[in-house]
């Protein structure tokens, strides 16, 4: 067997928003009705007596694709490979002491293709494990490859969710997926690719001032909301962002959760002049992601180790 | 998270691989849980290929503290806040002291750095290699540091420089105890019992007390002091000359707060003529620039050949002289008389330079009348002699005019020179503190006394002679004296000042801080070591004003003539009881 890298250097960092699939229109299975009837929605201000929660913990996960090759077997045939770092970490933000500090930093590189009998390479910090791909193209490769983040951004958000206590909110980046047992957690989704709402509920979302939040709905074992975080006023969808909850929970909870998540995420909204993606980047996701580029490791030298590794 | 290294010391932090590791400056990341501050001490070690392991050790000469994960000033909000995450770390600049053996290869990034003690301390500061170590104070550490003696000694060096400003910097204490801890710390051996210090008191009567013990010391100054291993106890052995006072007949020192164990000193008439004194009248920078200086030494020499002892005074062709302003007004009256001028003066000179002298001379008059006698008796002691004298001898001059200051400085640093100069050994060492340095050897012009300075700074070394001057600005001082000096010290510094290249020795930071250096702390430097140690000395053990001292040692008793009140009524009323009329005696 033989393996090949291609010349020409992969993307380096770009913060990996994990989505399902193109944009679809899902208005069909929601339940709009869980917490206003349809002709009452409109835009809801948390009442006063919600407060943000003292801790906060935000999950986040970001990857790389440090080089593309073939690998090339015993008949001749090529197979594509990829080899990508990833890592998954989680930011314990406690307003009483004022500290925000990363608690669990997990870095991981993977070796993936299609092929059954590839080994691990490299050695050391920069260990590439083979993981074996679902289909031989390339394309593939790369969902693969968030399927392997996301597995990893799950082990990070069970060690957070573990150490949490009661009254701590857990926030992961993206959607919830199989983080659904965990308690005062909620997924939250920055671009908005499927649309859940009749039109006149859209309204409602396009029209709703900062700070404030639609009425709950529901679909595929979910409750979810929209919030408008404060940012400069543009198009009708700047500063709004979708939260869910898990819907093993009442629906008072989830209503609960809604504000509480109303009131506390529009206190992490970044800034323009500071984020390109303000405000739904929020400040210690964006944190937490420099750090965990910075522990992915220099991308020319994990190049170079690759090279290295296969002369 | 202690980082802990083979030899299983806990190490302060690693060897930064972000800024340049060089063998004479690197950075060390300060590990979380651990701190490192300024003058604190640190080894690395590096392994080499056939080679034996190089030991770096250094001093931290900047620290630093930063937000990693930063990017704008504003982050420093958010992360206080506790929504971004970021940490801070701190670094710290290490200036390399020592490199064993001498192969000059830089750390390795990355590799352990250990705040070095004990032995490992001092192999960093060269303390293994003083043969004579000389305790000057505490290090921030609370640990002692030294000074090489031979560089004190003449062996290898001599001569000290204090610079500072006035009143904060503490050069005068610190001189004094430098002096202390030669004479206590045993470096001197047999010799410290004839090895002698003769001390120039310029400001007010603060160093007339160093025999008496400081009544403000506290247990744990003596207990630094014995860390020093020093006892805390003023010096022993001290004379204090003072001039007499002026218009009192019989020559009493001219000292208000101490008053027993006081001398007076000044010259006779005769020794003023014999020894050609007169130059030191003219000792200001600005008179040698003068006409008149030719007229000085011939007049100076006339004397010395024509003045005879008569009774006290002297008498010249006939005419007898009992007090300076007569000797004056005779040579005065010599160069204004056409038949005499030549002789005095010299056939060559105008008469508007002899008549500029005589203007000079008569102006001389009230400032040294008081100290050139010719009414006193000639067998009693006057003269300051340090090879007669105690161990300490300190001449007051804080009541003199400053051209009597010259003159008593001159004169005195002269006969102490050309003693040490006729006896041929530099053992045992004469230590002359002089403050004002820059008063006595400006940088500009010359004067008699600037002449014997420059003497001491470079022929003192091999005659035995060591010169601790303390100046408030070194740039001010002749430039060969400054240069001369093995050890520099610095404390408080004037901002303007220390911009300046006398202090160059100064790394930038020290140099910055020695602008907030507070009471007691110096920057020392000494040739074997490239950095500069920052020093805080112990309060001292002897009183350095009247305030301070307490119960006078009993030597002093045997002037107690002088603190006797001839007017006390015998069974008067204790002092600070009402007065009346029958208390007062006539």
């Amino acid at each position: 067997m033989n393996l090949s890298w291609d010349s020409w250097g992969d993307g380096y960092g770009a913060s990996v928003d994990i989505e399902d699939g193109p944009s679809s229109d899902r208005s069909g299975d929601v339940d709009e009705q869980v917490e206003r009837k349809l002709g009452d929605w409109e835009a809801i201000a948390p009442p006063d007596s919600v407060t943000p929660p003292d801790v906060v913990s935000f999950v986040d996960g970001v990857m790389h694709n440090d080089a593309r090759g073939w690998l090339t077997d015993e008949a001749g045939d090529a197979h594509p490979v990829l080899a990508a770092s990833y890592a998954a970490g989680v930011v314990r933000c406690d307003r009483r002491r004022g500290v925000a500090e990363v608690t669990s930093a997990l870095v991981e590189r993977a070796l993936l293709s299609a092929l059954p009998d590839a080994t691990s390479l490299g050695t050391g910090p920069a260990r590439y494990v083979a993981h074996r791909a679902s289909r031989d193209v390339a394309e593939h490769l790369d969902r693969d490859l968030s399927k392997l983040l996301v597995a990893l951004e799950l082990k990070a958000s069970r060690e957070a969710g573990a150490g949490a206590s009661e009254d701590e909110l857990l926030v992961v980046d993206g959607r919830l997926r199989e983080r659904r047992d965990l308690s005062n957690t909620v997924g939250y989704i920055k671009t908005q690719h499927s649309n859940y709402l009749q039109p006149a509920q859209v309204r409602v979302v396009t029209t709703m001032p900062v700070g404030h939040r639609t009425p709950v709905f529901a679909f595929a074992g979910l409750f979810s909301w929209y919030l408008r975080l404060p940012g400069p006023a543009g198009s009708p969808w700047s500063g709004i962002v979708r939260v869910e909850c898990s819907d093993r929970v009442e629906a008072a909870d989830a209503i609960h959760l809604a504000d509480l998540s109303a009131v506390t995420l529009p206190g992490y909204a970044s800034r323009a002049y500071k984020d390109p993606r303000a405000p739904q980047n929020l400040i210690p996701i964006a944190g937490l992601e420099r750090r965990l580029r910075g522990l992915l490791g220099d991308s020319r030298l994990l190049q170079r180790s690759l090279r290295a590794a296969v002369r | 998270m202690p980082v802990m290294d083979l030899s299983g010391q806990t190490s302060v932090g690693r060897v930064l691989g972000t800024a340049d590791a060089t063998p004479l400056q690197f950075w060390v990341a300060v590990a979380p849980g651990e701190y490192l501050q300024l003058d604190d001490v640190v080894v690395t070690r590096r392994e080499l290929p056939d080679q034996q392991p190089v030991t770096i050790a250094g001093v931290v000469t900047a620290v630093r503290a930063r937000h990693e994960g930063a990017q704008f000033e504003s982050d420093v909000f958010a992360i206080a806040d506790g929504t971004l995450p970021a940490q801070v770390q701190e670094a710290a600049e290490i200036t390399t002291t020592r490199v064993d053996p001498e192969l000059y290869v830089p750390p390795s990034p990355g590799a352990p750095v250990h705040r070095a003690a004990g032995d490992d301390r001092s192999r960093a500061l060269y303390f293994d290699r003083m043969e004579q170590k000389v305790p000057l104070g505490t290090g921030r550490d609370g640990m002692p540091v030294f000074l090489n003696f031979e560089f004190l000694n003449g062996q290898r060096g001599a001569h000290v420089s204090i610079s500072g400003i006035s009143g904060v910097a503490t050069k005068t204490s610190f001189a004094t105890f430098l002096l202390y801890s030669v004479f206590r710390s045993g470096v001197l051996g047999g010799e410290a019992v004839n090895t002698k210090a003769l001390i120039f008191n310029v400001k007010g009567e603060d160093l007339l007390f160093l025999d008496h013990p400081n009544s403000r010391l506290t247990e744990s100054t003596a207990s630094t002091y014995a860390k020093l291993g020093l006892t805390a106890q003023p010096f022993p052995d001290v004379s204090v000359y003072a001039p007499p006072r002026a218009g009192d007949p019989s020559g009493t020192p001219d000292v208000s707060s101490r008053l027993s164990g006081v001398d007076s000193f000044y010259w006779t008439l005769a020794e003023f003529c014999a020894d050609s004194l007169l130059p030191y009248v003219f000792a200001d920078a600005d008179d040698e620039r003068q006409q008149y200086t030719m007229v000085v030494h011939s007049v100076a020499a006339h004397l010395a050949k024509t003045a005879v002892p008569a009774d006290g005074g002297v008498a010249i062709d006939g005419v007898r002289l009992g007090s300076y302003a007569d000797l004056v007004d005779f040579v005065v009256a010599q160069l204004a008389d056409e038949a005499s001028r030549s002789f005095w003066a010299g056939s060559a000179v105008g008469l508007g330079t002899v008549n500029a002298f005589s203007r000079r001379l008569i102006g001389s008059k009230k400032d040294l009348g008081r100290l050139i006698r010719g009414d006193l008796p000639t067998n009693r002691a006057h003269s300051v002699n340090t090879a007669e004298s105690s161990q300490v001898t300190v001449v007051d001059l804080h009541n003199l005019p400053d051209r009597a200051q010259r003159f008593v400085v001159g004169v005195t640093l002269k006969s102490e020179f050309e003693r040490k100069e006729k006896a041929g050994t530099a053992k045992p060492l004469l230590f002359v503190v002089l403050d004002e340095l820059n008063k006595y050897a400006p940088r500009e012009g010359t004067s008699p006394i600037k002449e014997i300075l420059l003497d001491i700074a470079e022929r003192g070394r091999s005659l035995g002679v060591v010169l601790i001057g303390a100046q408030q600005t070194a740039s001010e001082v002749e430039r060969r004296i400054v240069a001369n000096s093995a050890i520099r010290i610095v404390g408080r510094l004037d901002p303007a000042e220390a911009s300046r290249p006398e202090y160059g020795f100064l790394p930038p930071a020290q140099r910055a801080r020695a602008l907030i250096a507070k009471p007691g702390t110096m920057f020392i430097g000494q040739p074997e070591l490239p950095v500069p140690l920052v020093v805080e000395f112990p309060f001292p053990a002897w009183a350095t004003r009247p305030a301070e001292a307490g119960p006078a040692p009993r030597a002093t008793l045997r002037s107690l003539t002088q603190a006797a009140d001839a007017f006390a009524v015998v069974g008067a009323r204790p002092p600070g009881a009402a007065l009346s009329d029958d208390d007062i005696p006539f």
